[in-house]
């Protein structure tokens, strides 16, 4: 078992509000889970939870990696460990270069190739991505389309080699052939040993990287867990039935 | 007291700008006998005291509002003032103990401590007016201020926790001096919409200071129109002392001939979580001249609060000059604080478009330039009310009138 | 005047006094005069400056100086005495900043204005001569007052005159060292001078008068100061930087300053820029207890253009009161700040502008951003810039922020694994970047490491 999640639960540090209610999840080594869920049901929210962002507090429950529990470290050493999440809506860090970004990170997980190969591997996973190697001067997200903020994710989640990665909506607001470069670029970037976690609005995503699990996910908690046919139903007759099914 | 500008930081302190002074024929010790007849106990005290500070220093020598040629005329004992709407309120002559203490806490410098004082010690117009639960006026406190002979006025205004108030200050004097203190004290989760219009004669020499304190959850919305007179100094300060408070203020100006507008505007925040906006318009046109200071002033403490200011000034003519000294300090990093400032003329662009649609450049030109205010006089309308916009929209456009052509 | 020369006189001087005289005297200005061997003008014009000192006021405005002692300071220290002073009487923190960044030692002494010997001096003189080939002149100021008499007497302090301003007039007594660069017409040089090059042992650097006249169409870029931190005995820094750039040409003069932590440092540095010329003002300002710096740019000439770009750092015991002035009397000028400051553990960056349109400037174009970074609740931040606008045909805005990273920002960092402060570290070098930048490359590395040691000392 990689990652473990069990009745995971936690608050808005500021507000007091009650957003997870008892997550359950496993990964294991090299599988794929598809987590969906309605808008506004707050799987953003459980990822970041996950990566520790200080915003929310764990009231209940716990998060073990590897067996360890990571639910007192700090966001950086989540990563230094090997968890890693692409953002939705990437921040813009002006004055900082991506190429200069992605340096530091590299140094601080500890892979460290040593200056000219490390430029030349940033280059590389660039052209393979679809990302131009000008963005790469450019300072961070700043004047990226999204399109481009999803590529320069997807290269930093190529290039640190995480155990396991949370995929925030890397699809959403991407056209059928963007959609297809980035899973290709992902199914290229993933090793076998590797999990990812593809938090994902709609199917489409599905079938380029099938996954082993789809959890459907709201109000908190995971309502229901199935294989890749989930994903069909879902996407044929919208989350209603399924949550139904469950209330009633 | 409400200072204009803190000097010191921990073992740091700043050189005091230095403010030269100078002698003028004024009011003095008769002309405060007289009032002090009419004044209750507490009114005196204040009259005395204030007069003390007053008669202490000169008039400040101004580089660009400069007082050389204030010649005042003869005080009378009463001025021309109406006050029309709310139902406790009774003359500033008649102040109780516990009205100058609340006059003495809300104590501030206005554009400078002379005027303060000299509006606090001579007086011939003012009140106190208070709000409380039990009377939501629906209709607005209307002050005009009228006639021919000097208006020195200093209002006390208190609201009572959890009112809405409107109240609309109208200058229409038609003397060379007209001064004014306004204080105004807003318990918590109170609103006050405030409406300052400055139609003064165009030869006036024209002050206005106030102070207002917002207490938790208080709001302030307040339109400060100044649009003639020949030397005109409004200055507002807002102070956000209790949690999330929130002062908005707009300010609109139009100066023409050889008027000179020195307009300062304060946002002081002291409590978390306060909110503020400081944004003004102006347009000049003759050979007039106007600075424009918005000061955002921002306390260790007062954690999560937001404030920004934002001046315009659009020079019409090829005489009119304008300054802008937008000023932040702030001494919280947990805010938000900006600023921005522009001076320019209006878009030949724009001029050009307009003509081609059959506009001569004039009506084109005055079509830019009301452009500007309009938002602001439909915020007005909605703030304060329908009847009060009609007359100011009036006003402004009369005002704009005489600007245009005066290239 | 080389250093081998400065030796042998220094010799026979040295049964005199080991000090300089201390206080502000005309005594001491006549000192200094004979011993550099002044011509008589230039002692007439120290005369005249001390005069102006002692009737003028205090400026009216910024940081207070009464922590100055005046009549304990030295205001010349003669060369000899310098390089008998001990490498244990420089300050720990000192010492152990150059360990940090990694100064040779031999660097380090000169730097710490105890070393006699120092290895630019060859550096120093094989450029001189490249220079010289293609009509350029480089020396010490000293050495321009004798040998170029006539350009010096026509340009020294006549872009700030002693009585401007009460520091103005001190330093216009008591001046000594600093750099005088003649650029012909038409001539590009095409390396950065650097003062560095010239470590002269004159006076600790307290009174440096720099001088560049850039002819017609000709280029030039210069770099002041040194990211390492400069040791001052008498903690009073009046420096002054005068900058003729005529019309087409181009000077870009930049300074990293990093005095110990006690100097009183007060500067003034002005160019005055003919048509179509340019002027760039690249500060980076990182030391010293109190600093005044408001470098100005008059644009004189019809088109003519100037930058500033500025960093300012304040933080545990540092009052930071620096900006930039522009004076736009010419039409189609137009000219650019971009002003950056970052306060923390007490510190108090305040920036003072001015920026004036004259009436005639039409057509002219000003923009200002000021940025400041507040690291904590225990410092304080203040922008109060003046905008003086006499004509409708200009455009001008300015706008200024104040406020701290954002926990977004540091957060997205730390999930590319980068700690809590490696993460500030990060966002504080980038924000210091596009000033950062505009240096040579290696004070663009001291930059950053500076900048990177004082958060470590501050956040850590």
């Amino acid at each position: 078992m990689l990652l473990i999640v069990s009745g995971l639960r936690a608050q808005n540090r500021e507000s007091g509000q009650e957003i997870l209610n008892g997550v359950d999840l496993t990964v294991r080594k090299g599988e794929i889970h598809a987590i969906m869920g309605p808008n506004g049901s707050g799987k953003s929210t459980l990822a970041n939870v996950i990566m520790g962002n200080p915003k929310y507090r764990v009231t209940g429950g716990d998060v073990l990696f590897q067996g360890e529990s990571i639910v007192e470290l700090t966001t950086d050493q989540r990563v230094k460990k090997g968890l890693f999440m692409t953002f939705q809506h990437p921040f813009e860090i002006t004055g900082v270069r991506l190429r200069s970004l992605i340096m530091a990170s590299l140094d601080a997980v500890g892979r460290r190739f040593g200056v000219s190969n490390s430029i030349k591997k940033i280059d590389e996973i660039a052209d393979s991505s679809g990302l131009e190697r000008r963005f790469l001067d450019r300072y961070v997200n700043v004047g990226f389309s999204g399109g481009e903020k999803k590529r320069s994710e997807v290269i930093q989640f190529g290039l640190l080699r995480p155990k396991v990665a949370i995929l925030d909506e890397i699809d959403s607001g991407l056209d059928i052939d963007s959609l297809r470069k980035i899973a290709d670029a992902l199914k290229s970037l993933k090793e076998e040993d590797m999990s990812l976690i593809l938090i994902t609005h709609y199917q489409r995503l599905l079938d380029y990287l099938v996954p082993d699990y789809v959890h459907v996910y709201d109000s908190g908690r995971v309502i229901r867990t199935g294989g890749p046919e989930l994903a069909m139903v879902v996407e044929k007759q919208g989350y209603s039935p399924v949550l139904e099914h469950v209330r009633g | 007291m409400e200072k204009a500008l803190s000097l010191s930081h921990g073992e740091f302190t700043l050189v005091e700008p230095h403010v030269s002074r100078m002698t003028l024929a004024s009011y003095g010790k008769r002309e405060l006998k007289q009032m002090l007849r009419i004044s209750s106990k507490d009114a005196g005290k204040l009259r005395s005291s204030s007069y003390l500070e007053y008669a202490g220093k000169g008039f400040p020598k101004w580089k660009r509002a400069s007082l050389d040629s204030l010649k005042l005329p003869t005080l009378d004992m009463e001025a021309f003032v109406r006050t029309e709407g709310g139902t406790d309120f009774r003359s500033m002559n008649s102040i109780t103990s516990e009205d100058l203490s609340i006059i003495n806490k809300l104590s501030f410098e206005g554009s400078d401590r002379k005027f303060v004082t000299m509006a606090d010690a001579f007086f011939n117009a003012g009140s106190v007016i208070t709000v409380g639960s039990t009377d939501r006026t629906a209709a607005p406190i209307v002050i005009t201020v009228e006639g021919d002979t000097p208006t020195i006025m200093s209002n006390l205004f208190v609201l009572d926790k959890q009112v809405e108030v409107t109240v609309v200050i109208r200058n229409k004097t038609g003397s060379v001096f007209s001064l004014m203190n306004n204080r105004f004290f807003v318990d918590e989760g109170s609103s006050l919409n405030l409406l300052f219009i400055n139609e003064a004669d165009a030869d006036a020499f024209v002050l206005s200071n106030s102070y207002c304190l917002l207490s938790a959850n208080a709001q302030l919305n307040m339109f400060d129109l100044n649009l003639s007179g020949k030397v005109v100094v409004p200055s507002h300060v807002s102070r956000l002392g209790g949690d999330s408070a929130v002062s908005n203020n707009w300010a609109l100006y139009s100066a023409a001939g050889s008027s000179v507008f020195d307009l300062s505007y304060r946002l002081r925040h002291s409590a978390r979580k306060t909110r503020g906006i400081i944004d003004g318009i102006g347009v000049l046109g003759g050979s007039a001249k106007s600075v424009f200071r918005g000061a955002i002033d921002i306390d260790k403490g007062a954690k999560g609060s937001s404030s920004s200011e934002h001046s315009d000034a659009l020079l019409v003519s090829g005489k009119a000059v304008s300054d802008a000294i937008p000023t932040l300090s702030v001494k919280e990093n947990d805010v938000e604080a900006s600023h921005a400032a522009t001076v320019g003329s209006i878009d030949q662009d724009t001029v050009y478009y307009l003509q081609n649609r059959g506009l001569t450049q004039e009506e084109a030109e005055r079509l830019i330039v009301s452009g500007k205010f309009d938002p602001l006089i439909e915020k007005i309308g909605e703030v304060i009310g329908g009847g009060i916009d009609g007359g100011v929209r009036v006003a402004i456009i009369e005002q704009l009138g005489t600007l245009s052509g005066s290239n | 005047m080389n250093r081998t020369t400065t030796r042998q006189t220094s010799s026979r001087s040295l049964s005199s006094s080991r000090d300089g005289s201390r206080g502000f005297s005309e005594r001491v200005v006549r000192e200094i005069s004979e011993y550099k061997k002044e011509p008589r003008w230039m002692l007439e014009k120290r005369l005249k400056s001390l005069e102006l000192y002692q009737s003028l006021d205090d400026p009216g405005f910024g940081v207070t100086t009464d922590s100055l002692n005046i009549n304990t300071i030295v205001p010349y220290l003669r060369p000899e005495v310098q390089a008998a002073r001990n490498w244990e009487d420089v300050p720990e923190e000192i010492r152990s900043t150059f360990d940090k960044l990694g100064i040779p030692e031999a660097e380090r002494k000169a730097l710490a204005g105890v070393g006699a010997q120092y290895d630019s001096e060859i550096v120093y003189q094989s450029i001189k001569r490249e220079l010289e080939s293609i009509g350029v002149v480089f020396l010490d100021m000293e050495s321009a007052v004798r040998e170029y008499p006539e350009i010096v007497k026509r340009y020294f302090m006549r872009a700030i005159t002693p009585s401007d301003h009460k520091y103005a007039a001190l330093h216009g007594a008591f001046w000594s060292g600093g750099s005088f660069v003649y650029v012909p017409e038409g001539v590009s040089v095409p390396l950065p001078l650097q003062a560095y090059f010239r470590m002269s042992m004159e006076g600790s650097g307290q009174f440096e008068h720099t001088l560049i006249i850039a002819e017609k169409g000709s280029s030039v870029e210069f770099v002041e100061g040194c990211s390492a931190p400069r040791f001052n005995e008498i903690n009073l820094h009046v420096g002054m930087v005068e900058l003729f750039v005529r019309d087409g040409a181009r000077v870009k003069y930049s300074t990293i300053q990093n005095w110990s932590k006690n100097t009183l440092n007060l500067n003034s540095k002005r160019a005055i820029v003919g048509e179509d010329g340019t002027v760039e003002w690249v500060s980076g300002s990182l030391g010293s207890n109190k600093t005044m710096l408001y470098p100005a740019s008059l644009l004189v000439g019809e088109g003519a253009k100037s930058e500033h770009l500025a960093i300012t750092y304040a933080g545990k015991g540092q009052h930071m009161d620096t900006g930039a002035k522009v004076f736009h009397m010419a039409p189609g000028t137009s000219s650019v700040i971009d002003a950056r400051s970052i306060s923390i553990n007490g510190g108090w960056a305040f920036y003072r502008g001015k920026l004036h349109i004259a009436s005639n400037a039409k057509g002219s174009k000003a923009n200002v951003k000021c940025t400041a970074l507040m690291m904590d609740d225990n410092s304080r931040s203040d922008t109060v810039p003046v905008i003086e606008v006499k004509t409708r045909d200009a455009d001008v805005g300015h706008e200024a922020r104040i406020g701290r990273i954002s926990d977004d920002q540091i957060y997205y960092l730390t999930t590319r694994g980068l700690s809590e402060d490696q993460a500030k570290a990060l966002i504080v070098k980038g924000f210091a970047e596009p000033i950062s930048k505009e240096f040579p490359l290696e004070y663009a590395v001291e930059l950053n490491r500076l900048l990177n040691l004082e958060l470590e000392g501050a956040i850590g």
